[in-house]
């Protein structure tokens, strides 16, 4: 049964995350090439001191990437649900509801994963080919943040979506859109701070089944 | 004869508005139910109540003895469910939403959808989203048929669909209601097609049940009498014995459960005794209509 | 079950939320900028010199409360406008029974200051050693940065390969000095903008503290012999023509050292241990005096030495914040607490958590009471809805906003 609706949901999202993935793959082959473009006219001792020195991220093309993929994937996995009509098929399977929605998340938290970690690794293997470990870390420290901005904002946004009722989702909104806000404006967080991040991103899945209680109410 | 679905003292408001009050029913194992009503009496509030999509306001809902809003994923694989306009996941082709409904359902048998699919001309990879109104309703018969569920519920399946389409639907129907313990629970606007199909019927109106029983009983009791009426100042009126009347050029109708000797009676102390009733047979529509009224 | 564990985590991201979001945007509405006051020690008057920067007028005051103007100002502090008094021909010949001269007023004027701020920065651990004995005036920055891990390795930054020879050479010579790897600090001036280089001073991870720098190529490593228990929490280098010390160094108790260039001795300066992560550490200095202000968000203590650091005078001084002005004692009725994830004094990101004490707990209180009657109103049982109530109670406004968005799930659902 899982893999029945694996397989729905890969129909519906699969053109979807085909086109993140290019998207991901454009943005990343310009910070390459500007990487290369940095190199050549700052010298690499240039740019490496401005690195080192001033901070400049060079990579922050992808910083609202994985929001954008969050986003996206929750909208075009969820707004077709909303369809009254297809509301009813989903609710009428005999799977119970609130497991049929976490099964619907788990696919979308996979295919988002599999690019966030298709992203970490070209990021990686890019940045590594001008810079020592100390900047590599330099760059993914930040980058994880946003990985983890953009799985809260698929949690997040899926659950405003589900959410039946329009004047609640307007309340919904403001307050998943400050909460994602945290990882995007959180400069060098502690470790402390970066573990409740992981903890809070991971957690942001648990209220699907409180939108899911109003899925079924939601009908008129 | 066990209660497939039970009714009891099912009250639904939309806010401050009233759909229904204290609605009583059974459907029993084995039995064709049919509910009819026009347009916005409250069918398609009754069906989502059934299948769990609404919580009434007040009263009980019980299907297989579960409470229908909190309904075990076992008791939905029994129920085979028809949107109103055969609504599907339309992203899918033939082949894909055969194979993804299959493993849902313990008792799934393919060969029954793909016969009926054969009979369409489409390829198997056809997107059903590309498919006609009349083709998506043959594929949503044959998702049910292979389901094979012990309750069918089908919300308006002649929506949409010409006369070929909606006697195909019904010639598969028949044939599926011939197994025992097979129970359908049909709503409908369109009541020729119905004629000899139905077991049971409850024919609802505005916030209340007009008839709640088995269709022969209803074809049985309820009768029309047609007489004339010259003088128009005669006023009839709704009563005990007069469920719905007409007055039309001079000839007034009476639809009644009640034996001819009552209506009489009732138009001699209307002081028409001379007037000839005269009994009109109907067909399931025309009671319908009588019940319900034409407007 | 699941549903009202569901609705509690909508309720705590909610209440998490405004938490931030609230007293933030009160404060980016009501926060008023209150500027520290500006101390000078004025060589001549051998007496402090304040100016208050959040009145718009230059008004200098004195002790004893004599107010200045600012010609007066230029006057009493030759040393630092030395330029505006040449022109204004006013520049004094002598003071305090020396000749003034301009050179030798340049060489020792000393303006620097450590924020709270830079010392737990995460800083990239890759610094240039330049070449201290090049022969050349100006200075180069190299091709390659260096690091201090298991070893000391250079790393070319137009291969990113590590240079072997230089990296094997510099670690021998660590370790022939007993260097004990990694590095647990390194404090050193990677610029090019400066008369002259003294390299890296580098912490070990026994706490010895080691003067490294390159010479013609070859490495120079020297122990500095600094007591090993002393708890080194930041160093601060600067290369000065006048070659009295080398820099800074702050302990985490709060002590300040200046290394010397008299065999790296240590010159404890007469502080009492301050909160190096709470007060901005301010060093000035000129031909007779330094001055030395360590200045909080609302104090601010300023001690002026000799030039051998002996106390001469002291001045300190507290002031309203913003939690003493109205807008603040509201806040701490209106707040029980404020949550934010940045901090004026630090440049990580992290919980930073303040209570109001007693005067939130009113609010808090009210609130709670006034989510019981609207609970009844409302016909829900208290007993359902037991985390309502000690999220309003405990977290005040910000839960109540919560719990009013976030209905109640019906008890008879589950």
């Amino acid at each position: 049964m899982y893999s029945a609706l694996l397989y729905k949901e890969w129909l519906k999202l699969r053109t979807t995350f085909v086109g993140l993935v290019l998207l991901s793959m454009l943005v990343l082959a310009y910070i390459a090439l500007n990487l290369a473009y940095y190199n050549e006219f700052m010298t690499p001792k240039g740019f490496w001191g401005n690195v080192i020195f001033l901070g400049f991220r060079f990579f922050v093309e992808i910083k609202y990437i994985p929001l954008i993929a969050g986003v996206v994937l929750a909208l075009v996995q969820f707004v077709p649900e909303m369809n009254l009509s297809r509301l009813k098929l989903t609710l009428h399977l005999p799977v119970e509801e609130n497991k049929l929605l976490f099964q619907m998340m788990s696919i979308g938290f996979i295919l988002l994963v599999s690019l966030y970690v298709m992203i970490t690794l070209i990021m990686w293997i890019i940045v590594g080919i001008y810079f020592p470990s100390e900047i590599i870390n330099f760059v993914l420290n930040p980058l994880l943040l946003w990985l983890l901005g953009g799985l809260s904002s698929y949690f997040l946004i899926s659950a405003v979506i589900l959410e039946p009722v329009w004047s609640r989702r307007l309340v919904m909104l403001p307050f998943a859109l400050g909460f994602i806000n945290f990882f995007f404006t959180s400069e060098d967080p502690t470790t402390g701070l970066l573990i409740f991040l992981i903890l809070a991103a991971v957690f942001t899945a648990l209220l699907i089944p409180f939108s899911g209680y109003h899925f079924k109410r939601g009908i008129k | 004869m066990e209660n497939v679905v039970e009714v009891r003292n099912l009250t639904h408001y939309y806010g401050k508005k009233l759909v229904f009050e204290n609605f009583n029913f059974e459907i029993k194992s084995g039995r064709i139910f049919g509910l009819l009503g026009k347009n916005g009496t409250g069918k398609t509030t009754t069906i989502n109540i059934l299948n769990g999509f609404l919580k009434p306001t007040s009263g009980q809902c019980l299907m297989f003895g579960e409470n229908s809003y909190k309904l075990s994923p076992k008791t939905k694989a029994r129920v085979g469910f028809l949107i109103e306009g055969h609504i599907q996941y339309s992203f899918m082709s033939i082949k894909q939403i055969e194979k993804f409904y299959s493993s849902f359902y313990p008792n799934w048998k393919k060969e029954p959808y793909y016969e009926l699919m054969s009979k369409l001309e489409v390829t198997e990879d056809q997107k059903i989203s590309k498919m006609s109104c009349g083709q998506r309703s043959q594929v949503a018969l044959g998702l049910i048929l292979a389901q094979d569920p012990d309750l069918l519920i089908l919300d308006d399946y002649s929506m949409g669909l010409d006369a070929g389409y909606r006697r195909l639907f019904l010639d598969y129907l028949i044939e599926y209601a011939k197994a025992d313990s097979k129970t359908i629970f049909i709503t409908s606007h369109i009541i020729q097609d119905l004629e000899n199909f139905l077991d049971d019927c409850l024919i609802i109106d505005y916030r209340s049940v007009l008839v709640a029983m088995p269709i022969k009983e209803f074809r049985d009791t309820f009768k029309q009498y047609k007489f004339n009426l010259p003088d128009a100042s005669v006023k009839l009126s709704k009563n005990e014995i007069v469920k719905n009347f007409e007055i039309l050029k001079g000839k007034g109708t009476i639809y009644t459960f009640s034996p001819k000797e009552a209506v009489q009676s009732y138009l001699d102390s209307l002081g028409m005794s001379e007037a000839q009733i005269e009994e009109i047979p109907m067909s399931l529509e025309d009671a319908f209509i009588g019940i319900t009224g034409k407007y | 079950m699941l549903v009202k564990t569901s609705r509690i985590f909508f309720l705590l991201l909610v209440t998490f939320v405004t938490s931030i979001y609230l007293p933030k945007y009160y404060w980016m509405k009501f926060e008023k900028n209150i500027r520290a006051p500006q101390i000078y020690f004025s060589p001549v008057t051998k007496d402090f010199l304040i100016r208050d920067p959040n009145i718009t007028e230059i008004i200098y005051t004195d002790s004893p409360g004599h107010k200045y103007n600012r010609d007066d100002f230029e006057n009493l502090m030759p040393l630092l406008n030395y330029r505006q008094l040449v022109v204004d021909n006013k520049f004094p010949d002598s003071l305090n029974g020396e000749k003034l001269e301009i050179d030798k007023i340049r060489l020792n004027n000393i303006m620097m200051r450590i924020y709270p701020g830079e010392i737990d920065a995460t800083l990239i651990q890759l610094n240039p050693m330049l070449e201290s004995k090049s022969g050349k005036i100006r200075l180069e920055m190299p091709d390659d940065f260096f690091r201090i891990t298991k070893r000391m390795e250079f790393i070319n930054c137009n291969s990113n390969k590590i240079e072997e020879d230089k990296s094997q050479l510099f670690t021998t010579a660590l370790l022939e000095k007993q260097f004990a790897f990694p590095a647990k600090l390194i404090g050193g001036n990677p610029t090019t903008k400066k008369a002259f280089d003294e390299g890296y001073f580098v912490l070990d991870s026994k706490n010895q503290l080691f003067h490294i720098k390159m010479q013609k190529g070859k490495p120079f490593c020297v122990n500095t012999n600094i007591p090993s228990n002393l708890d080194v929490a930041y160093l601060k280098i600067m290369e000065m023509p006048l070659r009295e010390f080398y820099g800074f160094l702050l302990t985490t108790s709060g002590e300040a050292f200046l290394i010397s260039y008299d065999r790296y001795k240590l010159i404890k300066l007469p502080l009492e241990g301050f909160n190096i992560k709470e007060k901005t550490f301010a060093f000035f200095g000129d031909q007779f005096f330094r001055t030395i202000s360590l200045i909080g968000k609302c104090n601010v203590r300023t001690v002026v030495t000799d030039r051998n650091y002996n106390i001469v005078k002291v001045y300190e001084n507290k002031w309203e914040g913003n939690k003493e002005l109205s807008a603040g004692v509201l806040a701490a009725y209106l707040f029980p607490f404020t949550l934010s994830f940045t901090d004026l004094n630090s440049s990580l990101s992290n919980f930073y958590f303040e209570t109001s004490g007693i005067h939130g707990i009113i609010l808090s209180v009210l609130l709670s009471v006034i989510t019981v009657l609207l609970l009844k109103k409302r016909s829900i049982k208290l007993s359902d809805a037991w985390f309502d109530l000690v999220l309003v109670l405990v977290t005040g406004i910000f839960g109540f906003i919560a719990v009013s968005f976030v209905k109640n799930v019906e008890n008879n659902l589950e």
